[in-house]
């Protein structure tokens, strides 16, 4: 490669290339932080990242909206749980098998709810949560009612399986980079161009031969099969899951990833999903108020940087920075 | 103009009648597009031209009538499966995407020739960069033909009128299509730009494409079409040449009143 080509070739792996840069950042994490309880925080976000970047394809980029995604995490997380614990699967057969399931069971949601949008689609995507919930706190025999399931497996293959946090660490974000992998490829295709034109006017996206309907369907599925495989991967982490993790509020907390790191900006998903998972955790002795403080912040975010986060604090500086610069031609030239 | 295809009419629909209501708003409208050439349709606010663009895009159902393009009827089709028989249109209030760049809005256009599959776009194959590279080029070619080559990477929203505009048409024609739908494509226009974009008009007839031109700028009109078409309460009234139409006292009557012999 000679040096002419060099940035031509980095423009053109641009995505690939950050996502390496990341990755290596994050290898060396677990001899930073080697507190096991700091490091389990970080795992969560992990699992939650895998969530919201499929979230965010459906809210970012189709531009829709779902109050119901920790229902697809539940089911993800609860059968994977049965497969293993009951039917004694290894986890990494599980788990594609679970994600191949809870796909086709939001297509079957998907179908009839998707002719709705806006508040109606928000109400029928919470009604679908609130069944789930329904049914995982009830359904006794195969749940384990309110206390949940315990005793599931981690990963592993057979001889060796994944022990302490720090093994956990590698397996979950992994995992978050092959789903932020393909987002990102995703969102860069043909079809994700055509999702982000549906999203801005259906009709004109339909004149330019998009299939607004199927592919809201098709983004609406494969979004519950990235929060499937998260519910898994958690499912296997913790060992233990119980349904109050999968209601309503869980549901609200996964927008409200996906708004804080900027509705459509995959990267902003990361920062999102690590704010809002470590953020009760930093609030110490004011955490019962953590519900008000993520309204306010919601608030204060949508108000001040309603691109996101990331997105908005990378505008604020470029603004910063442009200002700067054109205040010290003014003074060159004044000079 | 080389007629590769025995029948000259591209487009051709027959009685064909929508009603809203009781309120007829095409009523037993034939209309015919040749291939090759530019065909205006005309008429006062309210004719029903609207409507014809809008069932012949698969947005409006017509109660009655076929539409038969290119040997296929389209009456009964999505709006996306008739895009992707060679239909193309813009619209009259523009429905850019207008938070995506200019050069994404164009490739928006080409979405029917992308022909991913959800399993390649994921994976981004090796076929999918290569097909998406020769999309870009595309996409470039056509906003350099459109005058926008320099704004390939703004986003839409930052374009002025004009450019909005001739975005709207590069959006269109991106695709090749066999038949364009411009839908008062000078609407707001200052006279510079009405010219730029009755050139390009041109410039995309002389390419081969079939066009239908909506639009009430008559010098516009005139100037650039073979056939004209005029509907009034939904009706066909007048079909023929620019030079017949505008001596039809029947047009003449439709867009002045009723000349009584007051005299």
């Amino acid at each position: 490669m000679t040096t002419a080509r060099a940035p031509a070739f980095a423009r053109r792996h641009r995505a690939g290339l950050s996502v390496i840069a990341l990755s290596v950042l994050l290898l060396p994490v677990p001899f930073i932080i080697a507190n096991p309880w700091q490091l389990g925080i970080l795992n969560l976000v992990a699992v939650n990242t895998v969530v919201v970047l499929g979230l965010n394809l459906f809210i970012g980029y189709a531009g829709q909206i779902s109050l119901g995604h920790a229902a697809f995490f539940g089911l993800g997380a609860y059968s994977s749980a049965v497969l293993t614990t009951v039917w004694g699967w290894p986890p990494f057969v599980a788990l594609p098998v679970t994600a191949t399931g809870v796909a086709l069971t939001a297509l079957i949601v998907g179908v009839p709810t998707l002719r709705l949008s806006g508040h109606y689609l928000a109400m029928a995507t919470l009604g679908f949560n609130i069944v789930v919930h329904h049914v995982l706190v009830h359904w006794d025999k195969v749940t384990g009612g309110p206390s949940g399931l315990t005793g599931i497996p981690s990963f592993g293959v057979p001889g060796v399986t994944l022990r302490g946090e720090t093994q956990q660490y590698y397996l979950l974000w992994a995992a978050a980079m092959v789903a932020l992998t393909l987002s990102v490829n995703f969102v860069r295709s043909g079809l994700g161009r055509g999702l982000a034109a549906l999203a801005e006017d259906e009709v004109a996206a339909a004149a330019m031969g998009v299939d607004v309907r199927r592919g809201k369907i098709a983004v609406f599925t494969i979004s519950a099969a990235f929060a499937s495989v998260g519910g898994s991967l958690f499912a296997h982490y913790m060992g233990t899951i119980t349904p109050d993790t999968f209601g309503i509020f869980a549901s609200i907390d996964f927008v409200i990833m996906v708004v804080i790191g900027g509705v459509g900006s995959l990267w902003g998903s990361l920062a999102g999903a690590a704010f809002v998972t470590i953020l009760p955790h930093l609030l110490g002795p004011l955490e019962d108020y953590k519900d008000i403080l993520h309204g306010l912040i919601v608030v204060v975010v949508l108000l001040v940087l309603p691109r996101g986060l990331l997105a908005g604090l990378v505008d604020l500086a470029k603004t910063r920075l442009a200002q700067r610069e054109s205040a010290t031609s003014t003074r060159a030239v004044q000079g | 103009m080389p007629a590769l295809n025995s029948e000259p009419m591209l487009l051709q629909t027959t009685d064909l009648t929508k009603h809203f209501g009781g309120l007829p708003a095409l009523d037993g409208v034939e209309f015919a597009a040749e291939r090759g050439r530019v065909t205006a349709l005309i008429g006062p606010n309210g004719a029903g031209k609207t409507t014809l663009i809008n069932c012949l895009t698969g947005i409006l159902r017509p109660d009655r009538g076929s539409m038969v393009f290119d040997g296929q009827e389209l009456s009964g089709l999505p709006p996306h499966r008739i895009a992707c028989l060679g239909i193309a249109r813009t619209f009259q209030n523009l429905r850019l995407f207008s938070g995506l760049s200019v050069l994404d809005n164009v490739l928006c256009g080409l979405s029917a020739r992308a022909g991913d599959s959800y399993l390649e776009a994921f994976i981004r194959t090796a076929g999918l960069r290569h097909r998406e590279r020769r999309l870009w080029l595309t996409a470039l070619e056509t906003l350099d033909i459109f005058g926008l080559a320099d704004r390939a990477s703004v986003p839409a929203d930052a374009l002025s009128y004009g450019e909005k505009k001739r975005l709207d048409l590069a959006r269109a024609f991106v695709s090749s299509p066999k038949l364009v739908l411009l839908d008062e494509p000078v609407a707001g226009l200052n006279p510079d730009e009405t010219e730029r974009v009755g050139t390009l008009i041109r410039q995309m007839r002389r390419g081969g494409v079939t066009l239908i031109l909506v639009e009430h700028d008559m010098d516009l009109v005139m100037s650039v079409s073979d056939q004209l078409v005029v509907l009034d309460g939904g009706r066909r009234i007048a079909v023929g040449s620019p030079d017949d139409v505008r001596c039809n006292p029947l047009v003449l009557e439709a867009y002045l009143g009723k000349i009584s012999a007051t005299a």
